[in-house]
């Protein structure tokens, strides 16, 4: 303890320097929008590369494991193709979703991701150099992992799914009856989908998909099912609760979709607003 | 227990309410806006303990920021020069240091001039470089370090042979 203390005597005017230049530096990230951008960009810069060095390590240990998701995967992608080139017969979408929207695909790692915290976030290694820009969705195997909400060159930050500001729009799968999907902040698996009308038919197990309400997700991702049904007396809307197919910090390898139709929608919308 | 030198507090209050009140009016050229307060670093004793005047410029540099308004750059800068000082100083005046007693009066006017340029040049250098924050605009960064340092020197200067003058007489 004695030679702590004598060190930080020796040290003291450089110590003092140090606490007092985080002390400005948080000053100054406070005060300015500016400089509060500028510094999370730098930092976003940094903790990129700090964890894509750490996930290049520990992706090897990881490979085997990889390896049987994406055989999982491709499967279903295969037998979702085979139903799509079926239906192509009799309807014109060629569009992997079938579905109206136009939606090109990005593919990407996860390369930090965080479920401990209230508002979690994760890192990808695709950037702006790849044709990342904020606000696209980003979903995994079986799911949704975000939306993009900070880009630099190499990297994109995503807001998961896992943070309570987010909510997403989603359905029945069974039904038009659609809602919001907030997470309640408890377990990584369970979400709140709330603002169902009261008539709907619903039953426990039934899929939760996506909504396709938004410029973000295209319709009918598969999100989840219903685990647990709760109706207050005195509101016509139910408060249900989902169990996800596959949490965000379970994915590893991410696609991020790039709504084409995106400026279009986005300009139509604003001309109405008017 | 050393006694506090209370001129320091005289020359701080004085060069807060000068840049505040009145040089934060200055603008030369539509953009100048010199920084006099700079003057509190160069006047400073040479061998009067470093931790007091780290914290004296910090509350300095703090409190110019929270008077004009400005992000925080004055205090970054502040702190910064201080911790620097006594580098910038065996830089500029070392031969003297080891000659003579520590006092800015019996140094070269050459020297004394030295120690200021340096003096300004970080100050403004470090104040720019925060505010602007980006790689992409270092040229605007030494333009207006160059400029906004020019001024400063000739304030600072008039300032200094004003207080030699009335110390001398």
């Amino acid at each position: 303890m004695q030679r702590i203390i004598n060190a930080l005597l020796a040290f003291k005017n450089d110590v003092l320097f140090i606490v007092l230049l985080i002390f400005s530096v948080i000053f100054l990230s406070q005060r300015s929008y500016f400089h509060q951008a500028q510094i999370s960009k730098i930092n976003l810069y940094l903790t990129g590369h700090i964890h894509e060095t750490k996930n290049n390590l520990m992706h090897y240990f990881q490979l085997r494991h990889e390896i049987e998701e994406l055989i999982q995967e491709n499967l279903f992608l295969k037998s979702k193709n085979l139903l799509i080139d079926e239906s192509e017969v009799t309807s014109q979408s060629n569009s992997p979703f079938g579905n109206g929207y136009n939606f090109s695909i990005i593919n990407s790692r996860v390369i930090n991701n965080s479920y401990q915290e209230k508002r979690n976030f994760a890192l990808i290694n695709r950037g702006s150099n790849d044709g990342v820009e904020i606000e696209m969705g980003v979903i995994g195997a079986n799911g949704i992992l975000g939306i993009v909400n900070q880009v630099s060159p190499n990297y994109a930050s995503v807001i998961s799914i896992l943070n309570l500001d987010l909510g997403i729009n989603a359905r029945l799968k069974n039904s038009p009856s659609f809602g919001t999907l907030r997470w309640i902040g408890k377990s990584p698996y369970k979400m709140q989908l709330n603002d169902i009308v009261g008539t709907t038919n619903l039953a426990m197990g039934d899929t939760i998909v996506s909504s396709g309400r938004s410029t973000y997700f295209p319709t009918g991702i598969s999100l989840g099912t219903i685990s647990n049904i709760k109706k207050p007396n005195t509101q016509g809307y139910y408060t249900l609760e989902v169990t996800l197919f596959n949490s965000p910090f379970e994915m590893e390898n991410v696609y991020i979709l790039k709504n084409t139709d995106r400026e279009e929608i986005k300009s139509l919308i604003e001309k109405n607003g008017q | 227990m050393k006694t506090f030198d209370f001129s320091i507090l005289i020359t701080f209050f004085f060069l807060v309410f000068l840049q505040v009140i009145l040089f934060n009016g200055f603008y030369f050229f539509g953009i100048i806006n010199p920084f006099i307060y700079v003057f509190f670093f160069f006047n400073y004793r040479l061998d009067k303990n470093q931790t007091q005047f780290i914290l004296i410029s910090f509350l300095l540099g703090f409190t110019i920021d929270l008077l004009t308004q400005g992000a925080g750059g004055h205090t970054i800068s502040a702190i910064s020069i201080a911790y620097l000082r006594p580098q910038i100083i065996s830089l500029s005046l070392g031969r003297f240091l080891k000659e003579t007693s520590p006092s800015l009066n019996r140094i070269s006017i050459y020297n004394q001039f030295l120690f200021l340029m340096w003096i300004v040049l970080i100050h403004h250098l470090i104040y720019f470089f925060v505010i602007y924050l980006s790689f992409s605009s270092l040229v605007v960064v030494f333009k207006k370090t160059f400029f906004t340092g020019i001024f400063t020197l000739v304030f600072i200067w008039i300032c200094h042979l004003f207080l030699n003058k009335r110390n001398d007489s």
